[in-house]
């Protein structure tokens, strides 16, 4: 194989700053739950390079792993709009500063 | 030597909608900006070997679980919510740490001498059902399987649920259907 | 057999104790308390009984000595004497070496204290009902008694120095109960807990000394009378506790021991609660602070005289103090006004006495002294309440007077105590003191003789007073109570006419110049012959026995004539209601004052600085310690935000933070 691990890790640990980075820091919750999903789609990547370095029954791990991530994913993101959708028709709001009613 | 070039491509691709999505103004750009992330990164499990997943990422996750993100937003139309500044003092402090988090990771990995290993067989169907649903041998992977299957009933069922008008409304007995 | 009846001596006061409490509680809500005859049948029939087995006991002890002494006399025999009844009871506590067992043994120095304790004891429990008749209370009062006299008998009876202590902290128990029985008026209680706390202090020194005195004997030997007194007459233990480390243990437990028969018969420096003891009703002042309690000490002496004569400097520090306190009690008794207060300070001079003679190595002189004194100072006290009864509870005699012809029976007891205590030739006093002044000359030298001498002039002086102002003088009396003078009841009298005509007769148990009568000393030489004998080293001078008499009746002579001369028609200075003056106040309350200074001001400026400084210091430490804690609270709460953002990203910050801790070796 060509392309080196060490380089798909690096490009997998920006995307998920990215992802982190829009998570924490946007206030559109619709940006929180993508910024989620990218930071799910870093680790899959990372967890495909890293079966690259197995050999037989390792290596075969690592293709199954982010079979169930992108499952789990559709799963989150299905309940997570849903909640969306009842938040909204509560607070008339999509700003996660408005849902910030926990105990200081 | 082509397979380097077009993962710089694939990777420039991610990085620049990961960013897109980062500093998008209305959630609908930063939807789509993640719908190239993801389909640059199905390129890049195509480079290294794993077209089954490739494929699945584009199938699942472009197709299905963003199509439905996009459904969302627009549903609730929120163009009201323009008014909300992009980044204000909190986000731009948040910000560091999550940047800093990367830069450490990366640095960490960029002194570890991983070698990919030339023996490594390929992620085709055959090898990934080889391995879930295996001949012999005792494996978790079909339980696993049928669990995975059963949460995503149930989060149907949940979302339904959750997203209904009024809860009263699946019990009124005669006039709404 | 008769060991075995030992027990019953103790129990039968405290079965009187048991039933009198009963009543007295039963009669709680009746007007006028119990029925006055049933408690007076139990509270005069139990020591009565208690005294009745005494006296048997005694008197077959007596005739199985007198068989022994015919014996040796006879046959040649080399019996020893000392006989006695032994009863052990049972092991009362065994701990790593210490093995101490309680039971009593019944030899003859028990069976004089015994004699006169239980005698004594019925004559004024028999007194006591005519006195507290009126009282409200008087079944407690009786039960009291009953208490103390049990107590009392177990410190006698005990065969080892650990169940003396027990009674001898029982006694202490009761002479509080009965000082402070008049509870309503708070100067009682105040006078009872000053009374315990003094006696506390001697107790100390009574465990501290025993403690010492187990390390000289060792784990080997039984803690018992008997053991102990075996031990200090071998010769070879005798050479080892002579010089050494040994010596100084010694010394130190026994001068202990001796702080503990200062604080329980009053001697400097633990006198000051006797004279306050006297705000009990006059009986128990009778009973407990004349006859009975305080002469425990020199009984302890007695007891312990071969542990005390192996100690030379303790025997001169006990002489010392003894003669100390009978001069200066003498006087501080001519400058009270107050006829009890007179008969305390008197009971303290003469108990200075007695442990005088002690110091000096008579021991049995001591304890004579001791059984003389109970006779003549109760029938005093015993007198002086009649007095008090009779002018209505007036105590201070410049308002007395005249009383010679009104209370015939009073007089005639109190003259009979009068006669005995100052000397006057034939009565008890005589006898015993010119014994100890005898003593005295022959082992202790002159300072010592002529401070007792000194002391029975002043003893003269202050006791021809008190009659003077209350019998023979002109009355003073106030006129309203003058109407209701009376002699007291048959209750009252015939304790007083027993006793009188002890005072008068007891002495002749041991009249040395009359050849035969020296069955007092006989009976003692067993118990306290070896510890004499140890010391009769160094005879200084031989006198004439006649010679030394003849100085005592001059002495008391003296003390008679100046009072006569000072006081004869009562208008010296003693018409006056005025407190004493400052001089006589300094004298008298001396050791109040030492002990002030040294005991009682530290305690509170100690206590002060401990409430005022210490205590704030402490809850302030507490409350800083609470502060810190709410402090890191705070720090951990402040974390949490309510916004989402924030928290999020304080969340990735201290993810990054774990992350740099754990990569800190691979970024260097």
């Amino acid at each position: 194989m060509e392309i080196s691990i060490v380089h798909l890790q690096i490009l997998a640990a920006i995307l998920f700053a990215l992802g982190m980075a829009a998570a924490v820091g946007r206030r559109n919750i619709f940006f929180v739950l993508m910024g989620v999903e990218l930071m799910l789609n870093a680790v899959n990547l990372s967890f495909l390079s890293w079966s690259r370095t197995f050999v037989g029954r390792g290596a075969m791990e690592g293709q199954v792993a982010p079979l169930f991530t992108i499952a789990i994913a559709a799963t989150e993101a299905c309940i997570g709009l849903a909640m969306v959708l009842m938040i909204f028709r509560n607070r008339e709001s999509l700003d996660s500063d408005d849902f910030s009613r926990m105990k200081e | 030597m082509i397979a380097q070039v077009y993962f710089a491509l694939f990777a420039l691709v991610a990085v620049l909608c990961g960013s897109a999505l980062v500093f998008a103004r209305h959630p609908l750009n930063g939807a789509m900006a993640l719908i190239g992330t993801m389909v640059s990164l199905a390129g890049i499990y195509a480079l290294i070997q794993s077209p089954f997943l490739a494929t699945l990422q584009i199938l699942v996750y472009a197709g299905a679980i963003m199509m439905l993100v996009v459904f969302v937003i627009m549903v609730l139309n929120c163009a009201k919510d323009s008014s909300t500044p992009r980044l204000d003092l909190i986000g731009a402090a948040a910000i560091l740490p999550a940047a800093a988090f990367g830069l450490l990771v990366a640095g960490v990995v960029g002194r570890a001498p991983i070698l990919a290993s030339p023996e490594t067989p390929r992620g085709t169907v055959e090898a990934i059902a080889a391995t879930l649903f295996p001949s012999q041998g005792n494996s978790a992977y079909p339980i696993l399987f049928l669990a995975v299957g059963l949460l995503l009933l149930t989060a149907i069922v949940g979302a339904v649920l959750l997203a209904k008008r009024r809860l009263e409304s699946l019990k009124t007995p005669e006039g709404e259907h | 057999m008769q060991s075995s009846l030992l027990w019953l001596l103790p129990v039968l006061p405290l079965v009187g104790f048991l039933l009198n409490g009963i009543l007295s509680l039963a009669g709680a809500r009746s007007p006028h308390g119990p029925s006055k005859g049933l408690v007076g049948f139990f509270a005069v029939l139990f020591p009565a009984a208690s005294f009745i087995l005494s006296l048997w006991l005694f008197l077959r002890l007596g005739h199985e000595v007198a068989s022994v002494r015919a014996l040796n006399a006879n046959l040649g025999f080399n019996l020893s004497e000392a006989l006695s009844y032994k009863q052990p009871l049972w092991n009362w506590f065994a701990a790593g070496d210490i093995n101490v067992g309680f039971g009593f043994v019944f030899d003859s120095l028990t069976g004089i204290m015994l004699l006169f304790v239980t005698g004594i004891g019925t004559l004024i429990h028999l007194y006591s009902l005519g006195y507290m008749a009126h009282d409200r209370g008087h079944a407690r009062f009786m039960s009291y008694m009953s208490l103390f006299l049990a107590n009392m008998i177990v410190l006698v009876l005990g065969n080892g120095p650990l169940v003396t202590f027990l009674g001898w902290e029982g006694v202490g128990l009761c002479s509080y109960l009965l000082i402070g029985f008049w509870h309503e008026d708070d100067s009682n209680n105040v006078a009872a807990v000053k009374a315990f706390m003094v006696n506390r202090v001697g107790d100390l020194g009574f465990l501290l000394g025993l403690f010492f005195l187990w390390q000289i004997i060792g784990p080997a030997t039984p803690f018992t009378y008997e053991a102990i007194s075996a031990w200090f007459r071998d010769p070879a233990h005798l050479a080892s506790v002579g010089q050494g480390a040994l010596a100084t243990l010694l010394t130190a437990s026994t001068l202990l021991l001796f702080l503990g028969c200062t604080g329980k018969s009053a001697q400097i420096p633990l006198l000051t609660w006797l004279p306050d003891a006297m705000a009990g009703p006059t009986p128990v002042s009778a009973l407990i602070h004349a006859a009975t309690m305080v002469t425990s000490g020199v009984f302890l002496l007695a007891r312990m005289s071969d542990v005390f004569a192996a100690s030379p400097i303790t025997m001169g520090v006990i002489a010392f103090i003894g003669a100390a306190t009978a001069l200066w009690a003498a006087v501080a008794g001519f400058l009270q006004n107050d006829i009890k207060k007179i008969l305390a300070y008197s009971t303290i001079s003469q108990l200075g006495f007695m442990f005088l003679a002690a110091g000096v190595g008579a021991f049995d002189a001591g304890i004579f002294h001791v059984f003389t004194h109970a006779f003549f100072k109760a029938v005093l006290f015993l007198g002086a309440g009649s007095v008090i009864h009779a002018l209505g509870g007036e105590q201070d005699i410049r308002r007395m007077g005249g009383l010679a012809r009104k209370l015939p029976i009073t007089f005639l007891a109190m003259f009979a105590g009068w006669y005995a205590i100052t000397g006057l030739p034939g009565g008890a006093g005589f006898w015993s003191k010119d014994l100890i002044l005898e003593k005295v000359w022959v082992h202790g030298g002159p300072i010592l003789y002529w401070t007792a001498l000194a002391t029975a002039v002043i003893t003269g002086i202050y006791m021809t007073r008190l009659m003077i102002l209350v019998f023979w003088s002109p009355s003073r009396i106030d006129h309203e109570v003058e109407h209701h003078v009376h002699e007291s009841p048959w209750t009252m009298g015939l304790p007083l006419v027993v006793l009188g005509l002890g005072s008068l007769f007891a002495g002749f148990a041991w009249a040395p110049m009359i050849p035969g009568l020296d069955w007092f000393g006989r009976n003692l030489a067993p118990i306290v012959g070896a510890a004499q004998a140890s010391l009769a080293g160094a005879e200084e001078a031989h006198a004439s026995l006649a010679l030394l008499a003849s100085l005592g009746i001059g002495a008391a002579l003296c003390g008679i004539g100046i009072s006569f001369a000072l006081f004869r028609s009562g208008v010296y200075k003693e018409n006056s209601s005025d407190p004493m003056s400052l001089p006589a106040r300094i004298w008298t309350f001396f050791f109040d004052y030492i002990h002030a200074g040294l005991g009682i001001w530290p305690v509170r400026i100690a206590s002060w600085i401990l409430d005022k400084i210490v205590n704030p210091l402490l809850l302030g430490l507490v409350r800083l310690v609470a502060y810190l804690v709410e402090f890191v609270g705070w720090l951990f709460r402040s974390l949490q935000r309510s916004r989402l953002r924030v928290n999020l990203g304080v969340s990735v910050a201290g993810a990054v933070l774990v992350l740099l801790y754990l990569m800190k070796d691979i970024l260097k």
